[in-house]
């Protein structure tokens, strides 16, 4: 019985291992969403790796997406009998970390519009990297909060920022009798190569469209 | 299929060693201070009632009541989320101290895992990392020694075995050799790739992202830094994609009687002058030092700690032993090797 046991047990381990290593194994989980690979930074790797293959970079996106598409059918196959013991276990390989940088310095901007003032005339409440505009500043500061603020500027995230935006909305309303709007943006600034920081060279900044969320009648 | 029988013989001998399970009870120790020391600097912050409650409980999302949640009948309201927050934040510190350890370390997965499903947009690789450790360390003995529960059984019978199965330190070797290759393959960025393919320039790029600073980057007065930045990015892109790397370095380290140059360089890389300094601890003391930086420099939630959890059982017993200055009260099983 001892001896079948360590069989079983040794069956069990080596199951575990190729389930960590099929469902770790390297897929575009995430990155199907071609709404996202139209981001200026996105389109500059596809730029920077066609230059080196001599090729256009709209040809070599759709040969990646062609080949993506096809490479996660082959992925779902091999890895959909792990599918109940991953459930199990919980033991997922989220393992796309920093995959490659963003080229923008994107920062959220949680603004307030007191009733009765101009329509363009908004109190900013908060803004990342602001030593000036910190509401709930732990809130924002706290990784849990850093990783969705990470990706809300992505055009695939807009539905979840706006939840989030009516979120911060109704804390803003709750504290501040006098707000009647609240509206949520990101400022996008591309960031500094090397040498136009050696320059002093100043990026120019954009806003995104903002989300606007109204004060609910009483 | 002798030779796959043989294989299989060989594997099955592997994974039914016995250890001194110090290394387990380290990453053990870890882990669960990890889960309860984040949990207790996470609930003052709001960010709990954003992240975790639901749309209509007062909270950001329509987050979904996982595992204990439902299986309680609870929904995700302010009140039900603190109670599973106070229960696997006791859960975690009494797995650290290894009291009911195997229990509390069930718990602490359960609960860790309820919390952290219910926004997957919330959350980062840390909660992944520190539930696959979770899951391995429920089935391991790390409760047997550097325990309260050690203590106590030591107390009943001064012979009480201290001893643990090798697998689950084994399998967090493993799972930490997938995390780095992986997560290096996947960089497929030209900016993480040196020149002359890439730029090596990922890491300028990343610390220039306010989201993930903890403080400030100013990039005009980095600018003369550059080099130093493209160094940080080759090294940390070289690291990763050689993950596998450690787990030829533990089989030459099973292997070392046999002869060989390469063999002999990995169990000693500095020489004669430091021959108990292997391939692995150098690579060890890399990776922690990336770790470190990353900590300095970026706010990326306890991942730090997560990873160390891992590199508690890449140490052996023995390591610790010596780390601990203490000895074990009876011998591994078998030679340790991995």
């Amino acid at each position: 019985m001892k001896s079948l046991w360590a069989h079983v047990r040794a069956a069990l381990v080596l199951f575990h291992l190729t389930m960590i290593f099929v469902i770790a194994f390297p897929a575009p989980i995430g990155g199907m969403d071609r709404s996202n690979w139209k981001v200026a930074s996105v389109q500059q790797d596809f730029a920077a790796w066609a230059t080196l293959l001599h090729v256009s970079a709209a040809s070599l996106e759709d040969a990646i997406y062609d080949l993506a598409v096809l490479y996660m059918r082959g992925r779902d196959a091999v890895a959909s009998p792990f599918g109940p013991y991953l459930r199990f276990s919980g033991c997922d390989q989220p393992w796309r970390m920093f995959v490659a940088p963003v080229r923008n310095i994107a920062k959220l901007q949680v603004q307030l519009h007191v009733r009765g003032a101009g329509p363009d005339t908004w109190e900013t409440l908060f803004e990342e990297a602001s030593a000036e505009h910190q509401w709930h500043k732990l809130m924002f500061e706290q990784e849990r909060l850093r990783s969705q603020m990470a990706r809300w500027w992505w055009p695939a995230f807009r539905g979840v920022f706006n939840e989030s935006c009516a979120y911060f909305a109704r804390l803003a309303f709750a504290e501040r009798v006098d707000a009647d709007q609240v509206r949520c943006r990101y400022s996008l600034a591309p960031s500094l190569t090397p040498e136009q920081a050696r320059a002093g060279v100043v990026p120019q900044v954009q806003y995104t469209e903002p989300l606007v969320h109204a004060r609910p009648p009483p | 299929m002798k030779r796959v029988l043989r294989w299989w013989q060989g594997w099955v001998e592997l994974v039914s060693r016995r250890e001194d399970a110090a290394s387990l009870a380290m990453a053990r120790i870890v882990c669960g201070a990890t889960v309860a020391v984040h949990l207790i600097l996470l609930r003052p912050t709001g960010a709990v009632e954003q992240s975790w409650v639901h749309v209509n409980e007062g909270g950001a999302y329509g987050t979904s009541p996982a595992l204990v949640f439902g299986w309680l009948g609870w929904g995700t309201t302010a009140h039900h989320v603190d109670v599973m927050m106070a229960a696997a934040a006791v859960a975690g510190t009494l797995m650290a101290l290894g009291l009911f350890t195997r229990v509390t370390t069930v718990a602490t997965w359960l609960l860790w895992r309820s919390l952290t499903s219910t926004n997957g947009m919330s959350g980062g690789s840390s909660d992944d990392l520190l539930i696959n450790a979770l899951f391995i360390l429920m089935w391991s003995g790390c409760g047997r020694t550097l325990s309260v529960d050690a203590w106590l059984s030591r107390r009943r019978d001064p012979n009480a075995a201290t001893d643990a199965p090798a697998w689950p330190r084994y399998v967090m070797i493993f799972q930490l050799c997938t995390l780095y290759w992986t997560t290096g393959i996947q960089k497929i960025s030209n900016s993480w790739w040196p020149p002359p393919v890439g730029t090596a320039d990922a890491i300028w790029y990343i610390l220039q992202q306010v989201t993930w600073n903890r403080a400030p980057f100013d990039p005009y007065a980095w600018a003369p830094f550059y080099r130093v930045t493209q160094l940080m990015t080759a090294g940390t892109w070289l690291f990763e994609v050689g993950g596998l790397v450690l787990l030829l370095a533990y089989w030459y380290r099973h292997t070392r009687e046999r002869p060989g140059r390469v063999r002999r360089f990995f169990n000693a890389p500095l020489g004669k002058r430091l021959p108990n300094v292997d391939f692995r601890l150098l690579y060890l003391a890399f990776g922690f030092s990336m770790h470190f930086g990353i900590w300095v420099l970026m706010e990326v939630g306890p991942f730090f700690l997560a990873v160390l959890v891992f590199y508690c059982a890449v140490l052996t017993p023995a390591e610790w032993r010596a780390a601990l200055g203490a000895r074990p009260s009876l011998p591994a099983a078998r030679p340790e090797t991995a």
